[in-house]
């Protein structure tokens, strides 16, 4: 059975990433005009031109099928390169290996072979510049952008909190986008930046089919662990979407189909060992009750009173607790950070870290501790106006802070008192002192984003 | 889907949810009043007497929906002019408006609900609604000011050009972008008079797009000569048509195709001299 490896248990000239390259640069030399060719599958997710094919601008995000939509398109791609791979003589059990960010260090790195202009004096195909600046010499991706431990530590999937995303629907006022999309998925989109930061041109970049590999694997992972389970509704399960597949063939395929990946006919290989410094962030936020049936009755209990305007910098703001809205906090009692109606023209590539109720003078791993999520802004130029036929969903991120919650609780610091929330950029960071010049500007005065409101709640 | 998915869902999909909101819950109450009002046909009818005394099939600036079939009477003629007689029909306008145009606000008024204080919630849902009802109220004086100064009277001629205007309209751009809008909500402070201005502030900005996306229904419902509740019933569950679906475009054109077949039978009606 093919198996998706990670990638940094890899040489730079393994035949599997060499093979990729072949299968990608047949692919973009084919007519755009072809189904299996590089352009139109990548237009699938999304196309400057919109939807000027039936299949194209098809992507689903903000919701619950974003992960089966992306494991139906990375499976279709993947046939389709390996046809090519075997017609030039591959293996035929060749598989996409998958980039493992989440271990840090060099491994948050876009890998090798990916950043050099051209590999054995020919034209690298999985090389492009339209990347942020800097990245192609090998700077880091930021660990609170990368890390995966929240997303997995979700109980349910269902939920804009929790670890798949909650259910569309034509009156909801946002789009819910789960634990994982928001982080690695966007954040890694956003930090790369260039084409992977859009979703009209994302699917250019040969880098796009190891980072979906990657958050295919997750998906594999917190559901195979034993606990997880993915959603049971009808609605879900009988969702179908059409694909290509390596015949060029129409297929569509319904998410119930999609749900195991060995049915489907591949697995993941085992993680490389990490390297000396691994990263831990967000420990404060660890999940500390079992799996609810998801937000349901929410009541306010807190918010910001005026929006807040981002360009780049670091912005601190104190949230009133109500009183009276909070009372005691009761042992069991969930408690959600939502960022809410996040709008801006463009995404500018800069993701923030969200930290809360961070001790005065905190050391970096204090301050890392207190990380509950990233917030990216992948899709932004789209949020206000929908792939295909679609109901729009503007942005905005639920968060569990509970832990923290019941912490300051204890501290005698809940009803009637401030929380503290932080949002400061995440920056790419250079592995050695040479390279600290190229880390990119976090400025984006050009591109603002605006966030309407922060909020707290409870919730059963 | 089947038929019997959607009817389950149709809570859910009205905005009503789980566990409704006893604020969420009142407006539906209210929405529910106002039905019964057209139905008993509560808001007086005001006549402004033609000279023959005999009610005439002119169409004025006053649509009237009663049981009865009342004929609605006015014009430039009636007394003291197009706008008092204009004026005189915005209570009856601001009943449709409530019983028709608030169902598809139940979403909003729903977030608005969910995202207040508990203790302000009556009043946030309160001041949405003022300002979403507001906009209501100066589409509609300026319609009825507009028929009010129309300069002829046959009813089926008006009712045939705003079925053309609502089906050309259900196709544009322009209303799938006023659709989208529908679906923004806008920031809520959570208490002070900042949450005052911010939940008015939003039932502007949503009545603005909802007007922008029905507006031509509810023109509709304002020529619409001999009125029923059942122009009433149906132009709503058009409205509602609209807003429950997970596919906005197809539901459009499929709705364009009924408003069509509307304004070729209104058409016929007209070269037919009824």
């Amino acid at each position: 059975m093919p198996e998706r490896v990670d990638i940094w248990t890899l040489e730079e000239d393994d035949p599997i990433i060499a093979w990729y390259r072949y299968g990608v640069k047949v692919m973009k030399e084919r007519d755009p005009e072809s189904v299996t060719s590089w352009v139109y599958q990548a237009a699938m997710h999304g196309s400057n031109e919109g939807a000027a094919h039936p299949a194209w601008d098809n992507c689903q995000h903000g919701s619950w099928y974003v992960l089966p939509w992306h494991r139906m398109y990375v499976y279709r791609m993947e046939e389709i390169l390996r046809a090519a791979i075997v017609a030039g003589g591959g293996p035929e059990d060749w598989a996409l290996p998958y980039w493992n960010y989440g271990l840090g260090g060099e491994y948050a790195t876009v890998p090798p072979a990916f950043r050099s202009p051209e590999f054995e004096d020919e034209e690298n195909a999985l090389y492009t510049t339209e990347r942020a600046a800097g990245i192609n010499t090998g700077l880091e991706l930021p660990p609170g952008a990368i890390t995966a431990a929240a997303a997995l530590a979700r109980p349910i999937y269902i939920g804009a909190a929790e670890f798949g995303g909650g259910a569309v629907g034509p009156e909801k006022m946002a789009g819910e986008k789960g634990v994982l999309e928001r982080r690695p998925h966007d954040s890694v989109h956003s930090n790369v930046g260039g084409w992977m930061s859009r979703l009209n041109t994302a699917a250019l970049d040969p880098v796009f089919w190891i980072h979906h590999a990657n958050i295919d694997r997750l998906w594999h992972v917190w559901r195979e662990d034993g606990e997880h389970t993915d959603p049971a509704e009808a609605e879900w399960l009988e969702q179908e979407f059409p694909f290509f597949d390596a015949a060029g063939e129409e297929v569509m395929t319904k998410c119930e189909d999609v749900t195991d990946t060995e049915a489907l006919g591949y697995e993941y290989g085992p993680e490389a060992p990490p390297p000396i410094s691994p990263i831990e962030t967000g420990t404060a936020v660890a999940t500390i009750f079992p799996g609810g049936e998801g937000v349901t009755s929410p009541e306010l209990i807190g918010a910001t009173t005026e929006p807040i305007t981002l360009v780049g910098e670091a912005v601190d703001v104190e949230i009133p607790i109500d009183a009276e809205a909070a009372g005691e906090l009761a042992s069991g009692q969930r408690v959600y950070l939502n960022v809410e109606n996040i709008e801006g023209e463009d995404n500018p590539g800069t993701a923030y870290g969200i930290y809360v109720d961070v001790p005065p003078d905190a050391n970096q791993e204090a301050l890392d501790s207190h990380l509950v999520d990233s917030l990216s802004f992948f899709g932004i130029e789209r949020s206000e106006e929908p792939f295909n036929d679609q109901h729009p969903h503007g942005m905005r991120s639920a968060i569990d802070i509970s832990a923290i919650a019941h912490a300051m609780a204890d501290r005698e610091e809940w009803a009637g008192a401030a929380l503290r929330v932080s949002l400061k950029p995440l920056m790419l960071q250079a592995p050695t002192a040479e390279l600290e010049s190229l880390i990119p500007d976090p400025a984006h005065p050009e591109t603002p984003i605006t966030i309407g409101r922060i909020s707290v709640f409870y919730d059963a | 889907m089947t038929w019997r998915d959607r009817l389950l869902r149709l809570p859910r999909w009205m905005g009503l949810g789980d566990r409704p909101p006893a604020a969420v819950l009142a407006v539906a109450g209210l929405v529910l009043a106002a039905w019964a009002a057209l139905a008993v046909d509560l808001v007086p009818m005001p006549m402004a007497m033609a000279g023959t005394g005999a009610p005439s099939a002119s169409v004025g600036p006053l649509w009237l929906c009663s049981l009865d079939g009342g004929m609605s009477m006015g014009g430039a003629a009636g007394s003291g002019g197009p706008v008092p007689t204009a004026l005189a029909g915005l209570p009856m306008w601001s009943l449709m408006a409530m019983a028709m145009m608030l169902p598809v606000a139940l979403p909003a008024t729903s977030h608005v609900a969910v995202n207040s204080l508990r203790r302000r919630r009556g009043r946030a849902v309160s001041q949405f609604l003022l300002g979403y009802l507001a906009l209501w109220l100066a589409f509609g004086a300026a319609v009825l000011l507009g028929l009010a100064l129309l300069p002829f009277d046959r009813a089926v001629v008006l009712v045939a050009a705003a079925l053309g205007v609502a089906t050309a309209w259900e196709l544009s751009p322009a209303k799938q972008w006023a659709l989208r809008r529908c679906h923004k909500p806008r920031p809520l402070p959570p208490n002070g008079w900042r949450a005052s201005v911010g939940a008015t502030r939003f039932g502007v900005f949503h009545g603005s797009a909802c007007v922008a996306a029905c507006w031509p229904l509810m023109l509709v419902m304002a020529v619409a000569p001999s009125a029923r509740l059942a122009w009433c019933a149906g132009l709503a569950g058009f409205g509602l048509a609209e807003k429950l679906t997970l596919k906005p475009r197809r539901r459009a054109r499929r709705l364009a195709v009924v408003l069509g077949a509307a304004t070729a039978l209104a058409a016929l009606a007209v070269v037919l001299g009824v």
